[in-house]
């Protein structure tokens, strides 16, 4: 059975603007099936994002949506949540603009474990402004800054994002949209801070520089570097090299070690924050009394 | 499952084939008359269906990912002199389709919608 | 009627002022001197139901008060120089977007780290062009304690009538000052809300000129879906770079102040009828030339004041008045003469204009004014 985009776009900005066999519309596709999959009513549900090509996801959609400044679409997401906390946020950002300009609002959001889900496509380059390396361009590729080759070392949005405190991670690829559905979907439902990386192709500006300049052969490129996090768990750093290692990076066991599993997620913030104000209540009765 | 009074009739006929023909067609079908329409009915390993794929023109930029992902070769790339890309694509036979989803779910550009 | 004193600082009236005007979010990041504003919201705000967040950082703090806003909450922030420095792109943001807000500024020595526990006015043309980008400014410089409570009502209530960031200028000194005074029955104080739409949402625009030059705004999550960007948007929101469009946009939210500025403006007059020599000043060096007025009054000398309680927008055709009648003007200020520059614009061909520029951290003394006040008799 087909699904029913239209219910949830603004049918009257469609086609999109992302270039043909981009990766972010396999990514909005899929995040639409999964709020569908959750049954909210779109005027509960709020987009945010930054800027950049993943950030202009949220104008497609006919929920309430902000377009915010660079690197900075977790700060609006958060005083949206904590002023409506009953509410549903959800953030689309992209490499750039969530771990390099936005990286300090990344950890601190995954921190702080509130209740919203962050969808950060990972397409190795900053796309919109013309090809730059971004934190996670990997080592020895070409782009519009690196054309030399890339030095710069990268993030794994994952691990960052998990050591940080988020506590649902799950990383897919643009190759495989039912499983990115299923991840956002369990993002959404998870109470907490949800992260959920969508490795992307851009083959306009990152491929073309790297001989993968159309979007078969970026998605093949793509493809051909997956590795299960079963697999790689066990796995060596110069082996996973320029891997792509998807699957859900936090595990249920509470009986991990300190190494294995860094954190465990003490509460999530707008139910805590709701146990201050009942304090803060409760003590402001008794003084009046 | 919507079932008209056609189709209720028709649940008595012996002929299987018929009948999953109609509850095929009676599913509510959101295809917009300006979408281009293949129809066919296919086989599933042993079981017998009906697919119907939508496929909106004005859309399509040519990516040429459906024709990527299809296990069974649907879809194919042609000519479109009035297209940025230069291309678009076709249905070349819908009766190799076994309804896998992948060209739906992956097509960026909200262009295919396969019932 | 019952009158109660309580013995209040500048930065809890702040607070307690916010929370009067129906503030329920509260985002910030502790800078001296106004770290005791977030202190008192963090204890307070919770009492009433209202969030305080303490962000990661000071542009974390602005941009998570912007996205309060939409759902309808009255916000505030509270910082100094260098961090209202690294909000200016999200105060931009708010005022592209027209979200209300309000951000007060416990203005300290500068630039830089410059005087962290001292005493400026150093910020007041970062208040006006402080981001990038064309905008209206609306900055209040509250002088006594009884003021920066009415003030901080009044700039939420500037806020929600005109869809924009308000600047509440505070000294360093008056947020710090401790003093026992009245303040007014809260009932008494006029509140001001957003103006919500009247039409479905169907039909409604977010910068929908229809209804004047302030569109009314819906809030998030009430049944009104809309898109709010940065970029330079028509009135259904989504961008634009149709020039025309852009122009007009961009001349509309210049003129919902310019407009109205004859409503937004306030400022004291002090001994002003017969003054042959007058007096700019706003804050807490107003206060000092106050007595220095006084004192100068005693030996005959003809002096008045023109105190701002709202520095932007500056009354303008009043002060040309004056300056056209001045024998002298003389502007106290604790920088390096950011008003005196504007004041000159307007009147150095008409009138001789003193500057005291202090900016050593030490407020002006009277006396410093009297001194002057002295040399131009």
């Amino acid at each position: 059975m087909a699904f029913e985009y239209e219910k949830y776009l603004r049918m009257d900005k469609i086609p999109h603007l992302w270039c043909p066999g981009c990766g972010i519309g396999v990514v909005l596709k899929a995040m639409l099936r999964a709020i569908d999959n959750m049954g909210w009513d779109k005027n509960d549900i709020a987009f945010v994002s930054g800027i950049g090509c993943t950030s202009r996801a949220p104008g497609y959609i006919d929920c309430n949506t902000l377009h915010t400044t660079h690197g900075r679409a977790l700060t609006f997401a958060t005083g949206i949540k904590m002023a409506k906390p009953a509410k549903h946020v959800i953030i689309f950002s992209g490499d750039g603009d969530a771990t390099a300009i936005g990286g300090n609002h990344f950890i601190h959001a995954c921190r702080r474990n509130i209740d919203m889900t962050l969808v950060v496509v990972n397409n190795n380059t900053y796309g919109m402004t013309g090809g730059q390396h971004s934190p996670t361009t990997p080592i020895g590729y070409k782009t519009s800054t690196t054309s030399y080759g890339n030095i710069d070392p990268t993030f794994d949005i994952c691990l960052l994002a998990k050591a940080a405190g988020a506590s649902y991670v799950a990383r897919s690829t643009v190759n495989k949209g039912k499983v990115l559905e299923k991840y956002i979907t369990k993002g959404l439902e998870h109470k907490g801070f949800s992260v959920i990386v969508a490795t992307a192709n851009c083959h306009t500006q990152f491929g073309r520089k790297n001989k993968m300049g159309d979007p078969i052969s970026s998605r093949k490129w793509i493809e051909t570097r997956e590795i299960p996090l079963d697999k790689a768990r066990n796995m060596k750093a110069a082996e996973l090299e320029d891997k792509i290692i998807t699957g859900e990076f936090i595990s249920e066991e509470p009986e991990q070690t300190y190494w294995e599993n860094y954190n465990h997620p003490i509460h999530e913030y707008t139910e805590a924050y709701q146990g201050i104000i009942e304090k803060a209540q409760k003590k402001s009765e008794g003084e009046n009394k | 499952m919507l079932l008209t009074a056609k189709t209720e009739q028709a649940s008595f006929r012996i002929n299987i084939k018929k009948l999953r023909m109609e509850i095929a067609m009676s599913e509510k079908i959101n295809i917009p008359d300006h979408y281009r329409r293949w129809e066919a009915d296919i086989k599933i390993g042993k079981k017998e269906d009906h697919v119907t794929i939508g496929y909106w023109r004005d859309g399509c930029k040519g990516c040429g990912i459906c024709v990527d992902v299809c296990p069974k070769q649907v879809w194919e790339i042609i000519e479109a002199k009035d297209k940025w890309n230069g291309q678009v694509v076709q249905v070349t036979d819908a009766a190799k389709c076994i309804k896998c989803m992948l060209c739906e779910v992956h097509c960026p550009d909200f262009c295919i919608k396969i019932y | 009627m019952k009158k109660t004193v309580r013995f209040y600082s500048g930065a809890e009236l702040v607070g307690k002022a916010a929370i009067d005007a129906g503030c329920s979010y509260f985002g910030g990041y502790p800078i001296t001197p106004s770290s005791e504003i977030a202190e008192y919201m963090s204890i307070h705000l919770p009492k009433h139901g209202g969030t305080y967040m303490q962000m990661e950082d000071e542009i974390a703090a602005m941009g998570s008060i912007i996205g309060a806003s939409l759902t309808g909450a009255k916000v505030l922030t509270a910082t100094s120089g260098p961090g209202f420095s690294l909000k200016q792109e999200n105060i931009g943001y708010a005022y592209m977007a027209e979200v209300p807000c309000v951000i007060c500024n416990v203005m300290r020595g500068g630039p830089s780290t410059g005087l962290p526990t001292a005493l400026a006015q150093a910020d007041i043309m970062q208040a006006k062009w402080g981001t990038h980008g064309d905008h209206p400014v609306i900055a209040l410089t509250p002088a006594y304690l009884e003021e920066i409570y009415e003030m901080t009502i009044k700039a939420f209530n500037l806020a929600e009538t005109y869809r924009m960031p308000v600047m509440l200028l505070l000294d360093e000194v008056i947020a710090h000052l401790s003093a026992a005074i009245e303040l007014p029955d809260k009932e008494l104080m006029v509140i001001k809300n957003r103006r919500k739409p009247l039409v479905p949402p169907e039909k409604y625009y977010p910068y929908d000129t229809a209804y004047g030059d302030v569109p009314p705004m819906a809030n998030f999550f009430e049944g009104y879906r809309y898109h709010v960007t940065g970029l330079s948007h028509d009135k259904t929101g989504f961008p634009t770079t149709d020039p025309d469009l852009v122009q007009a946009d961009q001349e509309r939210q210049i003129r919902k102040v310019a407009s109205k500025a004859d409503e937004i403006y306030d400022y004291e007059s002090y001994l002003m009828k017969d003054a042959k020599i007058i007096i700019f000043a706003y804050g807490s060096t107003a206060r000092a030339a106050r007595v220095a007025i006084d004192n100068a009054r005693k030996l005959g000398i003809q002096v008045g004041m023109m105190r701002f309680k709202v520095l932007w927008p500056l009354p303008e055709a009043e002060i040309l008045k004056i300056c056209s009648k001045a024998k002298a003007i003389i502007i106290p200020e604790m920088n390096m003469g950011q008003l005196s520059e504007v004041i000159e614009r307007y009147a150095a061909d008409r009138t001789k204009i003193m500057r005291i520029n202090h900016v050593g951290g030490v407020p002006i003394h009277p006396t410093d004014i009297l001194n002057v006040i002295k040399e131009v008799v």
